[in-house]
């Protein structure tokens, strides 16, 4: 039958990884993720797919679903740079097509005005202190996994969180 | 305002922002080494949606194909008794066909325990143009469910999740690509992809096999330190009807907390 998953799709010699069992629970997760980081729904799934098609080619050097799920959370924080990084470049060559950029189609209008608020100004943020903040309180991550997703240690983790909060209630107090 | 309260506010405009750039019912591209789970086709977008568009494209000539066969075999297929042979349209393979009541030639409910594990085409999802302002639905109630108790980056309280997983051991049986149709007072609805795994020959070795278009329900809502969570989980299909091990297979009860 079509819609059985035979055993032949899972991939054994890497532990039990199964790579479309990841795809299947957490795409969507990560899509969103890129998407809260880049602001960009496309260049999202882009940089998801990008990542589980490097996990399928390493998924034999994984030792358990665990550990490939947080390969991913890494992987796709670091594509989501590197996308980055290519539009601060582009944006230096050419700063006229960029600079009057309006917030972008894909941008919905929210009814909240308090979370278009909070939404501001966490794109105001440091790169860095925005990403902690997008992983713990929409990935649901805790110290150890944004440190191990992000590349730095628990305390910048926390650190940043919580500095990251400071700012975001002196808008929002500002707001009221 | 403390510390919590901008807590909250960042946590449901993360939710509301997440939600609308990427809604629920955003077409998943294959899996690497794997195949596409639906074909749908988008308007535009992004290198894998173009990847996808080309899947979709050969899956669609494909199906044409085998459609124009049954089509001229329809009518021996008609006399037969039992139910017909279909095609996977992706796959060229063959199925039994869903149950067919043969006096109004409508199909039986696909829930039913005893349908064949065939995969259901989810009913289309229709999008407003770009734009446009749709009519506001009803806002949902603030009842959440614990999404996934296997992962703690996905345990958190959730409405509206696009996937639930309830077997907090091993993830024995989860729904994937929920679409939820009510999420208010009395309870929440939708349909989405059932997995669960055969345990055949072992839990570890055994195949998942999946369905779509599987009906969802949440009901029995408490309140756990101010905040609500539904209890009571029902599945439309049971998996394994008549096993001991996990009760009926169709209501569940749900976890409030870690």
């Amino acid at each position: 039958m079509s819609s059985v998953v035979r055993p032949a799709d899972v991939d054994d010699a890497a532990g039990g990884v199964d790579v479309s069992q990841l795809h299947a629970e957490h795409w969507l997760r990560l899509v969103r993720t890129a998407a809260l980081l880049l602001e960009d729904r496309a260049a999202g799934e882009d940089v998801v797919q990008d990542a589980f098609v490097t996990l399928h080619r390493r998924v034999a050097t994984l030792r358990d679903a665990g550990a490939a799920a947080a390969y991913l959370q890494a992987a796709v924080v670091n594509g989501c740079r590197s996308v980055i990084r290519r539009r601060q470049v582009a944006r230096r060559h050419a700063p006229r097509l960029h600079a009057a950029d309006p917030a972008g189609a894909d941008e919905p209008v929210l009814v909240a005005e308090e979370h278009r608020a909070v939404l501001v100004a966490l794109r105001e943020l440091p790169a860095r202190r925005r990403e902690t903040l997008v992983l713990r309180y929409w990935s649901g991550l805790d110290d150890a996994q944004i440190a191990a997703a992000m590349g730095v240690s628990e305390g910048t983790v926390r650190s940043a969180v919580s500095r990251g909060i400071a700012e975001l209630k002196t808008v929002l107090e500002g707001a009221r | 305002m403390n510390d919590h309260d901008v807590e909250a506010v960042l946590r449901a405009a993360l939710a509301d922002q997440a939600h609308a750039l990427v809604p629920d019912d955003t077409v998943r591209p294959a899996a690497p080494g794997g195949r596409p789970v639906a074909t749908v086709t988008p308007l535009r977008g992004s290198r894998s949606r173009r990847v996808w568009w080309a899947t979709g494209l050969v899956a669609a000539v494909a199906a044409a194909v085998v459609g124009l066969g049954m089509a001229v075999g329809s009518e021996v297929d008609a006399r037969r008794p039992g139910p017909a042979a279909t095609a996977d349209p992706i796959t060229g393979t063959t199925a039994p066909s869903s149950p067919t009541d043969v006096s109004s030639g409508t199909p039986t409910a696909v829930d039913s325990p005893s349908a064949p594990r065939t995969t259901i085409a989810a009913p289309p999802v229709v999008s407003a143009p770009a734009g446009q302002v749709s009519t506001a639905p009803p806002p949902d109630a603030d009842i959440a469910v614990r999404a996934d108790c296997n992962s703690p980056a996905t345990d958190v309280p959730a409405i509206r999740p696009s996937s639930l997983s309830w077997f907090c051991a091993d993830a024995g049986e989860s729904f994937t690509d929920i679409t939820w149709s009510t999420w208010a007072e009395d309870g929440a609805t939708g349909t989405g992809t059932l997995h669960w795994k055969t345990c055949q020959p072992s839990c570890a070795n055994g195949p998942v096999e999946q369905q779509e278009g599987v009906s969802v329900a949440l009901s029995d809502p408490v309140d756990v330190g101010g905040t609500r969570f539904w209890t009571h989980l029902t599945v439309g299909i049971d998996p394994f009807p008549g096993s001991p091990a996990i009760g009926d297979g169709k209501n569940f009860t749900l976890q409030t907390g870690p």
